[in-house]
């Protein structure tokens, strides 16, 4: 009687573990808006641009994806970027600013820990037919928007090509948000891909 | 000495000259050092370059074409894993300013991206969302404009291109020809090229158009070399006016995104006219 019991109760904690876990799965689990791809797979690398010419980064000594930096290792590590004249509407943060988001986008650089910041060194070559090799998956890139005015104040950009969870979508002047704990995001395309780039929040917020 | 005695004195004086004989007769072993790129001698096979040249005045020469492009490439994963991804592209090109590429990739994604000759669109069907930059030139000019300035994947761009046969020449450090594949539908030589970046390999009809029916890029530099590897399908050359490829009109739902340029691909892209126009006209990359 009392071995029973005892098995009972384990067998009864088991489907509980069982269960809690895949309550927590389905919790934790946030998809890529609109995708069905694996977490933490990286589909870019050299190989992905299909291109004649393999332009190495000058800091990428192989393809791997190395161990994302410190905060502060990559904030040294930016580029300057010019500010574009339609900032306003994207109203992207300046340097202080990206200190902060910095810290908001952990969870998303936890989430794809084994992603890497990459930098661009473009290839020399106006017959280029393949661009520059990608795989940015979590960092503060960037440039200016298409068009901007060359003279335009620099500014960095930081973004997550994954929301870190079910955002909550504000739509103002025509131009989605996505909050995230407190942290807003706008989508951009940067190499060719859509990035949420984290902005200012919308009016009311 | 004893019998047995003789014997093992025998042995061992037979090993002794075996020995000195196998030390004579074998120098030191030089270990070749690897072939490289850079040390392998350029040998252009003359039959290979001119099924090559075929090939790339056939696609520079023609007024349009349109294929499709089952591909699949290499991603080198954190763990060391090579993970295979894939994807189709349908390609209608119609010069000089007329291109429309539509992509599926292997996790679904559909997008599209297309020149008209004044605009430069693409669209992610996914996200509901796209870009749209003002770019004044041709289709080269476009490409250029996606690759290195907006840093898009493009694969395969070069064969769209009207300058393809320069393009080759330019990067071409050997070339041979494997061999005549018989299992193909109709027979196909087989080439293997080297660029300065990487190697591939080529396979085109014998007979009739040369366009490719394979081909695969291999990043011989990399970590574990990974390739790109493109299968051609429904190629249809200079085809009629009417099939000219349309550009991709987003649905009204769809979002207006900008294009984020990082800074160093307008210092090294300005040389374009294309890109110098489109900078001064201001690309509307901003939403409306």
């Amino acid at each position: 009687m009392k071995r029973r019991m005892i098995r009972d109760g384990v067998a009864l904690a088991l489907s509980v573990l069982f269960v809690a876990g895949t309550v927590c799965d389905a919790a934790l689990a946030q998809p890529a808006p609109g995708g069905r791809r694996a977490a933490g797979f990286e589909r870019s690398g050299p190989a992905a641009r299909g291109s004649f010419s393999n332009p190495r980064p000058a800091d990428r000594a192989v393809n791997r994806p190395k161990p994302r930096p410190k905060a502060q290792e990559e904030r040294t590590e930016r580029t300057e970027i010019r500010q574009d004249g339609r900032t306003e509407r994207t109203e992207i943060r300046q340097e202080g600013q990206t200190e902060r988001n910095a810290n908001r986008t952990q969870a998303a650089q936890n989430i794809a820990a084994d992603r890497n910041v990459h930098h661009h060194h473009y290839y020399d070559d106006d017959d280029d037919w393949g661009g520059v090799a990608a795989g940015v998956a979590v960092g503060a890139v960037v440039g200016f928007v298409a068009g901007a005015a060359a003279a335009s104040p620099p500014v960095t950009v930081t973004y997550v090509t994954v929301l870190p969870c079910t955002p909550t979508v504000v739509v103002s002047s025509s131009v989605s948000y996505y909050g995230c704990s407190g942290t807003w995001y706008h989508r951009n395309y940067i190499d060719g891909t859509v990035r949420y780039v984290v902005v200012s929040a919308p009016p009311g917020w | 000495m004893t019998r047995p005695d003789r014997l093992i004195l025998c042995l061992a004086l037979l090993l002794s000259a075996g020995a000195a004989a196998a030390e004579t007769a074998s120098p030191p072993v030089a270990v070749a050092p690897p072939v490289t790129a850079e040390a392998a001698p350029a040998v252009i096979d003359p039959q290979a370059l001119a099924a090559l040249n075929r090939m790339a005045e056939t696609l520079a020469g023609a007024r349009g074409f349109n294929v499709t492009i089952r591909a699949a490439y290499d991603s080198m994963q954190a763990d060391g894993r090579m993970i295979e991804f894939s994807e189709r592209r349908t390609v209608a090109l119609a010069r000089p300013d007329r291109v429309r590429v539509d992509t599926q990739e292997s996790d679904g994604r559909k997008s599209s991206a297309s020149f008209d000759g004044a605009a430069l669109t693409v669209f992610d069907q996914q996200e509901n969302v796209y870009g749209q930059a003002a770019v004044n030139g041709n289709v080269d000019d476009a490409l250029r404009y996606l690759l290195q300035t907006l840093n898009a994947r493009m694969p395969l761009a070069m064969l769209l291109s009207s300058t393809l046969p320069a393009d080759l020449q330019k990067r071409l450090i050997g070339l041979d020809y494997v061999e005549r594949d018989m299992l193909a539908t109709t027979p196909t030589d087989h080439l293997s090229g080297r660029m300065p970046e990487v190697d591939f390999q080529v396979w085109l009809p014998a007979e009739g158009p040369a366009l490719p029916s394979r081909l695969i890029i291999s990043y011989r530099d990399e970590e574990g070399r990974p390739q790109y590897r493109a299968d051609f399908t429904d190629w249809a050359l200079n085809p009629a006016p009417s099939a000219a490829p349309v550009p991709v009109a987003p649905p009204a739902s769809a979002e207006r995104i900008p294009f984020i340029v990082r800074s160093g691909a307008q210092e090294n892209t300005a040389r374009s006219g294309a890109q110098e126009n489109t900078a001064r006209n201001g690309a509307q990359g901003a939403p409306q």
